[in-house]
Order: C-alpha cells, then structure tokens, then sequence
C-alpha cells in the first residue's frame, strides 16, 4: 500500500526519501554552493512546498500583496542560486530556521534597497500559486501573532496539511477514499472513544477489521509525518525534537 | 471567521486552516513517539503537559490498576494524569494520579513523583487534598487521594471576577492552608487557580504539589536558573532562576497573583509569549487592580499589591500575615498594611512609563547642566570684571559668531523635524505623505532597516548637538557680550533638541519593539465585531470605547494598544482600504486653532494692559508667531487627546510673556531676524497636516 502511494503521489521527489539515505536539507547543505543537480532539486522541491509560511511572514511586513508576492518570488529565486548558503549559520540544522532567517536578511536588505526596484529580470522562477496564497490568508482568524510565530505556525499546518494530503492520496489511490474519511478521525481521538461500531457498520468490515485498518493508518501517517519532517533536518536522528518544537509553536 | 469545531480530543477550537478537519496539536502528538515521553517531560521548560507524550489509550490497558477501577480522566497536569477511580476493597471513590510517561518514567521523574506525594501525605489539613496511599502497580507508580466533587478555581473564573468578598475569603482560606504547609516544611511553588479545588461545601482545597519542595532539603531535583511553574503566576525569584530566595514569600506572591485574577479577572503579567511573561514578572509593575476594575475595595488592592512587591521582604513574610489581614479585611477592620507611599507609588509609575521618565529626567538634567553653566560663566565674567574693571558687556567676537551658530541651529531645526517624520514614517511603514497624517500612529509598528537606524541616531545626535552648541553660544553671547536671547534662537534651540531626542528616542522604541514584542488579551470574534466595525472609519477613540465595553475591566492603555494592533491586522487584511485624503481647507482642525487663538489673544490683551508694547505691529507680530509657535507644539508633539494638547499651549504663552514682559526691546530685535517667520511657517505647516483625517476610502 505504502509503495503504491508514493508512486502515485504527486509530490516532486517524493520518492527520494526512501532511495537515498541522505534527506532534502542535508543533501543541499552538503553541496553547499557546488553545481549539484540533486541538490538543487531537492531544494526547489523544499522550496515548493514551504513556501506559504514565508509568504504569511512577508504579507504581515508588507502593506501591498503584489509587492509582498514580488518579494516572496525573488527570495526564493535568490534562495535558488544559493546566495544564503554561503552564509554560514547556526540555525542551518532545520531548514525552518534557516528559512526564517535568510528571510529576515533578506528582507532588510530589500528595505534597504527600496521597494520600488525592479524585480526577477532573469532570474530562474518557481511557480508559486500565490494568488492562492492571498486568498489562504484571507480566511486566517484576524489574531495577533508576531510575524514569526505566524510563520512558525503556517509552517506547522503547511506540513501537516502536506502530510495528510499524502495519505489521502494514497488511500484514494488504493480506492479507500472512504476508509480514511471514515478514519481520519483516528489520528487525533483516544482509542477507546471511537464508535468502531459504528465506523465497521458504515465501512461493511467487521470491528477488528476497522480498529486493524486505523491503526494502520495511524502507522502509515507516523511514517509520513516523519519523513516530511526529516527532510527539512540536516540530522535526521532529530525528528522527534523538531516535532516537539512544532507542537510547542502550536501551544504558544 | 468564525471557528467552525470544536477538537474531540482536546476541546480546542478548530480554525479554517486546520488540515482535513482535525486538530493540528492533536495530531502532532499522534506522530511522537511513546517511548520519547519522558524525555519530553525532563526537557520541557515550562509546563511540559503540551510536549509530552501519553499514548492516548492508556488507560484502555490500565482500566482496572490493582485494587482500582479507572473510571474517567479528570485531569492531565505537568507530569501526572488524575483519574477518577473507585477502590474496590473500600469502596469509594477516590482520585488516581499517575505518572504520564507510566513504566517509562526516568528515576529523575519517578523521584519528583514521589516527592510531590511525600509533600503532601505530610499535610493532614481540611484545606489540602489528603493522600490515601501511594504505591506501584506493575511498574506504574501512583498515588491515590481525595476526590474532590467540584469544580477548580481556574474553571470558576471562567465565568469572570469573583466578588472582592469571595475572593478574599477563598485566597484567606489557602493561605492558611500554605501556612499549615510552610509550617511542615513544604513550598508549594505552583500556586495557581487550576491548582485549587472548590468542593461542594464551596471550600477550596489545594492539590497538586508537583512542584512541592521540602524545606532545608539539600537534593536539588530542579538545577539552578531551570524554571518551573505556571509564569503568570510565578514569583519574580523564581522567574530569575534564583532558587535561594525561594522561600514563604514567594508562595506569598503566588496567592497575590491568585487574588489579583480572582479580583481583576486577569493574572497580573501575561505577555505574548512565555519569555514575555517572564520578563513581565521581573521588570513590569502590574496594573493597579482598581484600575481595572473600579469596584474593588482599595484595601484589598493594598493587600493584593503587597503580595506582588518585586523583592521578597516586601511582601508578608508568611501566608499567616497575609491569612489574618484579609481576615481583617473580611470582617471590616483597619489593615495593617498601608497603601504603597507616594514615594514607591513614583517609582512603580515610574517603572510603567520609561518614555516619560527618560524625557523628563533628560529635560531636567538638560535644564540643570545649562543652569550651571550659566552661573559659571556669570562667575568667570564677574572674576573677569573684577580682573579688569573696564570690562563691559558690548558687541565683540562671540557676537559674530552666535550670528553663524543661529544659523546652523535653524538648519538643525529644519533637518530635525524633517529626519524624525522620515524615520517615524519609516517606523511605521509609511510613505512621507502618509506620516504626515494624523492617524499616523495607528500603523503598525515594523522593525527599521539597518540604514534607517543608523541614519535616525546620526542624525539625532547632530541636531541635538547643534542645538545644544546654539544654546552655548547664545549663553556665552549674553553674559559676556550682553546679547539679547532671542525667541527665535530659543525656538532653534527647543525645536531641533527636541525632535533630535525624539528621533533617538524612535530608535530606543525599536529597539524594545525588536526585544520584547507586545502583550496581548485573547478576544473572541464576537467582541473583536464591533471594535472591528468602528475601526473600519478609523475611528480610534469609538473602538476603545468599544473595546471596554467588550472587555469588562480593561484599563484604558490595554484597550488602546489592543486597537492598534487591530489597526494593524485590518490594514494587513485590505491593504490599499486605508489611505489619507487629500489636503483640504475643509478638513483642518478649527476647533483646536480656535481655542488656541482665543488663548493668545486673552494672554496678549492682558500683556498689553500691564507692559504697552513699543509698537502695535511687534505686538501684532509677536502674537501671529506665537499663535503659530503654540499650534506648530500642538500639532507635532504627537500628543493624543485635545486636552493634552492644549496643555502644552503653556510653554508657548510663557514664551510670550517673557519675551514681553522680561526683554522689553526684543520686539524690536525680532523684527530684523528671521527666526519667528521661519519657525511660525514650519509650525503652520504642521499645523495644516494635523488637521488633516486618515479616512476610509470608499470601495
């Protein structure tokens, strides 16, 4: 099941991770600022997918959405031609971190430059749906998160909305849509308080079939969950660590 | 906007974000790993409940635990997990505490276990929950005690403040049990609503000494400068990491910042973050209760800040004082404790408004240090004189180049009140033409560049240098040349220090902004609503109203800050909604100039009658630049509040009775220098943007 859905997961190097020992981060930052095709692969595919938090980050600093996509598409176009990499950084060990801050410098330097200047001629694009992006920010509560922790918060349900969207793809795509609609719920209820009555007669299965197939899917979600957070680690053994630290952006 | 469900699991609401409908912290928690558990609990900072992972079906292995039936989870606190449980050989219902991290629990944490339950299986006291037995159970450790049919402090105070009697008399109540407590040696240390119980007698009782320490007990199980506990409620020693200091009082201080939120209906401190907070309980005074609430009886604010003195010797030095002075408050009788002195009331203020304090100290030390110089140089020229007896005070060098010096001083001038607009433009993320605005304060405030900070203290520095080298010059000129001061020069003078300081002092604000952040109050979106809708007119005196009337008890400077940060987030939301409107005779505040011709002209009819000027045009002249010198501080002393503003119109009367009644020939002295007409133009110019409003553009 597990090996159907990554094939059929739309997410660009997804297969990666289990292939290679080495995770997104850690292979970026190994090639530092060589010509590696890898390596700028799995960056522009980091890039991709977290690149709404940044763009939360730079909309609460900017007045204007056009200037505040500007600014996002031309971070990362620099992000992609490596100039950060060569600034060497403590926070380099989680991407997150190295995100932000390479952000933040970018972003004084842009200050310091003025607004008005004319952006992204000839440089490499990624395509961002950023029009998307605004209307994402629209519906956010009105609250009053710093800058940052907007964006450590954004990152946190950007992964999470990554991860569960892997899993429902590969549940659709082994034709069990239903099943995990059915069971998703598992993921975030105690045991004992599911209705696995209930959820068996709904999914024509017996009652240990159901409590077998959620925690299957339990099973399935951890792996993922890890895996999506690993690649943004330089050490992979610290997966447990970051999680904690994201859980702790949630509860602040 | 409105959240659409609430978690199942752990009842939080859910916003539209939250990725296929399921509660992101929940899930999170899914992903870890059981046997990490206890390493989350051992390096969690604060509470470390949210960090550490229970396998949520534990209690579906554990549903019967030796001689107990697990029959609901009432609580999960730091390190435990209390259960409702029935003990079948006595048959009764009692509360079950275990560790979270069960069998995987490190000796460090077992140990801390054990020690909250030796804390308090010594305490037999109607007011502490007892403990029946403490044991393991197939490698759980656990604990059993009362069980307590009610409700915690925390839930009660949900519904809002309690009534000052009440409040007192629960607060009396525990600190009597702290005493008893203390008396046995054991700090509780985590003193907070959640941690008392209300029974059904309506009795609190405390619970959870989790954090208890034994008295005189020299093996440390919390390190040096590790914190622990709930910061709001946290002493400012133990905040500081100063495990030596802990003693009665800062369990003392605990009960204050329980009376404090049973009173106010807020704790004391509680910033954005927990760092916030933290540094809130060290550095910050906290609000006046009755300042938040007018009800409070003031006695009760007395006791209630007594508690929360920042130094330990300061408060009541046991829970018994603090127990028999609300007990003297409850029944009517003087207390001993008498309102702070209007000495400690200045430095608490004092503490609150660094702005003020730094502006007036500066000003005063400016004031002092030119004062002496003064008398120096009056004393040198005596000596001087004395020296040499045909020494007069007559046109010479310092003359010609005070002539230079006045010049530079009203190029400061310009530079000064041009460099502050840029950089409080910048501050606030504005274009010049909108920080020229009125409503220019209610931008959100952004970090500055590296460019503009360095530019802002740059020239900050220069103008106030140039306008303290003028003020020399001009000192040095008039004792020993007997030059007239002129009202032009000391507006130079006034001018290009003052807004050279308050560049710097931007700066300052930034650097406290980048630091420390703000704090904030939780609203939910039906009271954001109307505050919402009255900001939509930027109207930003309706929303604090609307904020107070939302808020019970919010002070005004909360509710001020709080609709600016909503400024702030509406503007992020509709960029391009909020922009000035053109300049327009239509839009100038008449009502402000009226009042302050009116003042001028009263001032000028009376000078006229006790000192006739020389002249009807100096006279007349006089007047048009010193209206235009009083609106121009008006206007540009980015003072809130028509009053306020009004009351620095004082300065610039005295100014004018001075130069009238005290230099008699300036009249004719100021008609040659260009002083007056450049300042009455700059301030006219401010004036004449000042009156301008930030409306809503129509979309």
């Amino acid at each position: 099941m597990g090996l159907m859905g990554e094939q059929c997961s739309h997410l660009p190097n997804a297969e990666d991770a289990g292939g290679f020992q080495t995770t997104h981060w850690s292979l970026v930052l190994r090639a530092g600022n060589r010509e590696d095709r890898d390596a700028d692969a799995a960056l522009a595919a980091l890039c991709q997918r977290y690149w709404f938090p940044l763009y939360a980050y730079v909309r609460r600093h900017v007045a204007d959405a056009h200037d505040a996509q500007d600014l996002t598409q031309e971070f990362f176009a620099r992000l992609m031609e490596k100039h950060y990499l060569a600034v060497a950084d403590p926070q380099r060990g989680k991407f997150r971190c190295f995100l932000l801050a390479s952000l933040k410098h970018f972003l004084a330097s842009e200050w310091k430059r003025g607004h008005a200047q004319k952006r992204g001629g000839g440089v490499r694009r990624l395509s961002l749906d950023l029009d998307c992006g605004e209307s994402r920010l629209g519906l956010e509560p009105a609250h009053d998160l710093t800058p940052e922790r907007l964006f450590e918060r954004q990152w946190v349900l950007t992964l999470l909305d990554m991860v569960m969207r892997r899993l429902q793809d590969e549940y659709k795509s082994s034709r069990k849509a239903q099943q995990f609609e059915q069971l998703k719920g598992a993921l975030t209820s105690d045991r004992q308080r599911l209705p696995y009555a209930a959820l068996a007669a709904e999914l024509k299965m017996s009652e240990d079939a159901a409590r077998q197939a959620a925690s299957r899917l339990r099973k399935r979600y951890r792996e993922l969950l890890r895996e999506e957070v690993s690649q943004t680690l330089a050490e992979p053994g610290d997966v447990d660590d970051e999680i904690r630290s994201l859980f702790e952006v949630l509860g602040r | 906007m409105t959240p659409a469900s609430v978690c199942p699991q752990c009842g939080k609401l859910l916003s539209n974000d939250a990725p296929q409908g399921l509660c992101p912290e929940c899930l999170l928690k899914a992903a870890l790993p059981r046997e990490s558990g206890h390493e989350a609990a051992a390096t969690g900072f604060f509470d470390p409940s949210p960090a550490a992972a229970i396998p949520p079906d534990a209690g579906a292995r554990v549903k019967y635990f030796g001689d107990y039936e697990l029959l609901e989870e009432i609580a999960r606190g730091g390190m435990g997990v209390v259960w409702k449980a029935r003990q079948s050989t006595l048959n009764r219902d009692v509360a079950l505490k275990m560790i979270r991290a069960g069998t995987l629990a490190s000796p460090d944490e077992v140990a801390r276990f054990l020690r909250e339950a030796e804390a308090a299986a010594n305490l037999q006291h109607p007011n502490i929950v007892a403990i029946h037995e403490v044991g393991e159970h197939q490698g759980h450790h656990y604990f059993s005690m009362d069980l307590v049919q009610g409700r915690d402090l925390g839930a009660l105070m949900a519904e809002g403040p309690l009534p000052p009697q009440r409040a007192a008399r629960y607060v009396k109540i525990i600190a009597e049990a702290i005493h008893f407590a203390h008396q046995r040696g054991t700090l509780h240390r985590d003193l907070k609503p959640q941690n008392v119980l209300i029974d059904a007698a309506d009795q609190p009782r405390i619970t959870d000494f989790g954090l208890a320490k034994i008295m005189k007990d020299e093996s440390q199980l919390t390190q040096p400068g590790v914190v622990m506990g709930s910061p709001s409620y946290m002493p400012p020693e133990q905040a500081a990491g100063r495990h030596g200091d802990i003693g009665p009082a800062s369990d003392v201080y605990s009960l204050g910042a329980m009376l404090y939120e049973l009173l106010t209906g807020q704790p004391p401190f509680r910033g954005a973050t927990a760092m916030a907070t933290l540094h809130d309980v060290m550095e910050a005074e906290p609000a006046a209760p009755r300042r938040l609430k007018a009800d409070i009886p003031p006695d009760l604010e007395t006791i209630c800040l007594k508690c929360l003195e920042k130094s330990p010797s300061a408060r009541y030095p046991t829970a018994r004082a603090l127990a028999e002075e609300l007990d003297r408050f409850l029944k009517g009788e003087p207390i001993q404790a008498r309102p702070a002195s209007a000495v400690r009331k200045g430095v608490s203020w004092a503490r609150r408004h660094p702005g003020t304090l730094g502006a007036v100290a500066v000003l005063a030390i400016v004031m002092l240090a030119f004062g002496i110089f003064y008398l120096f140089e009056e004393n040198a020229f005596l000596r001087a004189q004395q020296a040499d007896p045909t020494l007069a005070r007559v046109h010479g060098p310092l003359h010609e180049s005070l002539k230079i010096w006045s010049t530079v001083g009203a190029l400061a001038m310009c530079v000064g009140i041009f460099s502050l607009i840029a950089v409080r433009g910048r501050a606030h993320g504005l274009s010049f033409k909108q920080s020229l605005s009125k409503g220019w304060y209610a931008w959100p405030l952004q970090p500055l560049d590296e460019r503009t900070r360095t530019f802002a203290i740059g020239a900050g520095l220069v103008v106030v240098g140039c306008g303290v080298m003028l003020l020399v010059k001009t000192i040095q000129a008039h004792v020993w040349e007997g030059e007239f001061i002129r009202s032009g020069q000391m507006c130079f003078i006034c001018c290009s220090i003052y807004w050279g300081l308050a560049t710097l002092g931007i700066v300052i604000r930034d650097y406290r902004l980048v630091h420390y952040g703000t704090s904030s109050r939780q609203l939910t979106a039906e009271q954001i609503e109307p505050i919402r809708r009255a900001m939509e007119g930027y109207d930003v005196m309706a929303a604090t109203k609307r904020y107070r009337e939302a808020v019970p008890g919010a002070g005004a400077t909360e509710a001020h800050r709080y609709v600016i940060r909503l400024a702030d987030s509406l503007r992020a939301q509709h960029p391009g909604k909020f922009v000035p409107p053109p300049l327009s005779l239509a839009t100038l505040n008449w009502k402000v100039m009226g009042i302050c011709g009116l003042i001028e002209a009263v001032t000028l009819g009376v000078l006229w009658y006790v000192v006739p000027p020389s002249h009807p045009a100096s006279a007349i002249a006089q007047f048009a630049s010193s209206f235009l010198f009083g609106l121009g501080l008006i206007a540009g002393g980015g003072v809130k509040g028509v009053w306020k503003r009004l009351l620095l119109l004082v300065p610039a009367v005295a100014a004018m009775v001075l130069s009238e009644a005290l230099l008699p020939r300036l009249a004719e002295a100021s008609s040659h220098s260009p002083g007056p007409y450049l300042c009455g133009f700059l301030c006219g110019f401010f004036l004449m943007v000042s009156g301008v409003r930030v409306r809503r553009r129509k979309v």
